[in-house]
């Protein structure tokens, strides 16, 4: 039998090629909103995203048609966010002691995204919520980021958490306890308006 | 067994999130909603954790940027080159083109080579005309003093910017 040229590209025939616009299609956007949340800006989620489904493209002759791929593609885009984090210096962990900016009347006033376009003013105020949300995200260290973003952002179980991350159960539970007192604590203007 | 509502609190407090999210087991659950009942600070701090919950839920779902798909069609078509396409262009041009890569490489080899080939015709010329001269002007000299008859025996060894006659030691032998 002739061995494969390691340097040959993937020669893929027309339905597994379908089969990857399939997974495309479906996914994309789920993926690239979990990117988005775990990085806070577009080029990084866009980049992260377009990785993902690199790798899937690779790998795609060990992918069974109809099985879900949520949680190997969230897997994925998990450890390559952790990649990109060691990898650029200029992503900066903010401290989660560091106090946050005061507003006008003392209060918590997380800064607001500034790539937000003003538009109308329900927009604005979507927008500006939507920042102080993801300003808080990016203020957790990235353990915690990435099992809150799974479970309250894309709403999946403690047992799927733990096998997309390859932690145990216990410890999602206690991360996200520590995941959400923190946000609690950023966001409290937001949280004590909406507590019951 | 009744449990005091303040012993149960610090377990209880680390509970109250898997407790939202209905991921407790039965008999915690049971202790939690116990606890509860008694405890307005855990009812307040579930309020807060709920509250958060209901905010990261309540983030938009992000639209795909504009062109991601066809940027992730060239972004897997360049990734998935052979490795040979992937080199840089001059080596691929060698390997792909190779009889234009070849001219354009001995022309730039003649251009290289043709000063120095004619500095080094140069140099033996030079060192001819060096030695033909310091033979004439000591043959004279020679005839004139006759201190050596075998003279014309010499043998000369020449640089560019020195000369030894043979059986002299080297200058920088010389006290």
């Amino acid at each position: 039998m002739p061995r494969p040229d390691p340097l040959e590209r993937p020669k893929y025939g027309p339905g597994e090629l379908a089969l990857f616009d399939d997974i495309v299609r479906c996914y994309s956007r789920h993926v690239y909103n979990v990117a988005y949340r775990l990085t806070g800006n577009e080029a990084d989620a866009k980049d992260l995203a377009q990785e993902t489904f690199l790798r899937v493209y690779r790998n795609l002759r060990k992918v069974q048609p109809g099985t879900p791929l949520e949680g190997w593609l969230y897997r994925i885009v998990t450890n390559l966010n952790i990649d990109v984090i060691r990898r650029r210096s200029r992503v900066r962990m903010e401290s989660l002691d560091a106090p946050v900016p005061a507003g006008d009347e003392g209060e918590a006033a997380p800064r607001a995204i500034p790539d937000e376009a003003p538009g109308p003013e329900a927009e604005a105020i979507a927008a500006e919520f939507e920042g102080q949300v993801q300003q808080a995200l990016l203020a957790l260290p990235e353990d915690l980021r990435r099992v809150v973003v799974l479970a309250d952002v894309e709403g999946f179980s403690y047992e799927e958490i733990g096998e997309m991350v390859g932690i145990p159960v216990g410890t999602v539970k206690s991360r996200l306890h520590r995941a959400r007192g923190l946000l609690r604590e950023r966001l409290r203007p937001l949280v004590e308006g909406r507590a019951e | 067994m009744i449990r005091e509502p303040r012993a149960q609190h610090p377990r209880v407090a680390r509970m109250l999130s898997a407790y939202l999210d209905d991921e407790l087991a039965a008999g915690d659950a049971a202790a939690v909603r116990e606890h509860l009942a008694e405890c307005p600070e855990c009812r307040r701090e579930l309020g807060a954790l709920r509250a958060t919950k209901r905010l990261l839920g309540a983030l938009p779902v992000r639209d795909l940027p504009t062109g991601f798909h066809e940027a992730l069609a060239a972004r897997i078509e360049e990734a998935t080159q052979p490795a040979w396409r992937r080199v840089p262009h001059t080596l691929w041009l060698w390997m792909h083109r190779p009889l234009p890569a070849v001219a354009v490489a001995a022309v730039v080899v003649l251009l290289l080579a043709i000063p120095l080939i004619r500095g080094h015709f140069d140099r033996l010329h030079a060192g001819e005309v060096g030695i033909d001269l310091y033979l004439r002007e000591h043959a004279a000299t020679a005839a004139q003093e006759d201190l050596l008859p075998d003279r014309a025996s010499l043998h000369l060894l020449m640089t560019d910017s020195n000369l030894v006659l043979v059986g002299e030691p080297a200058r920088r032998d010389r006290p």
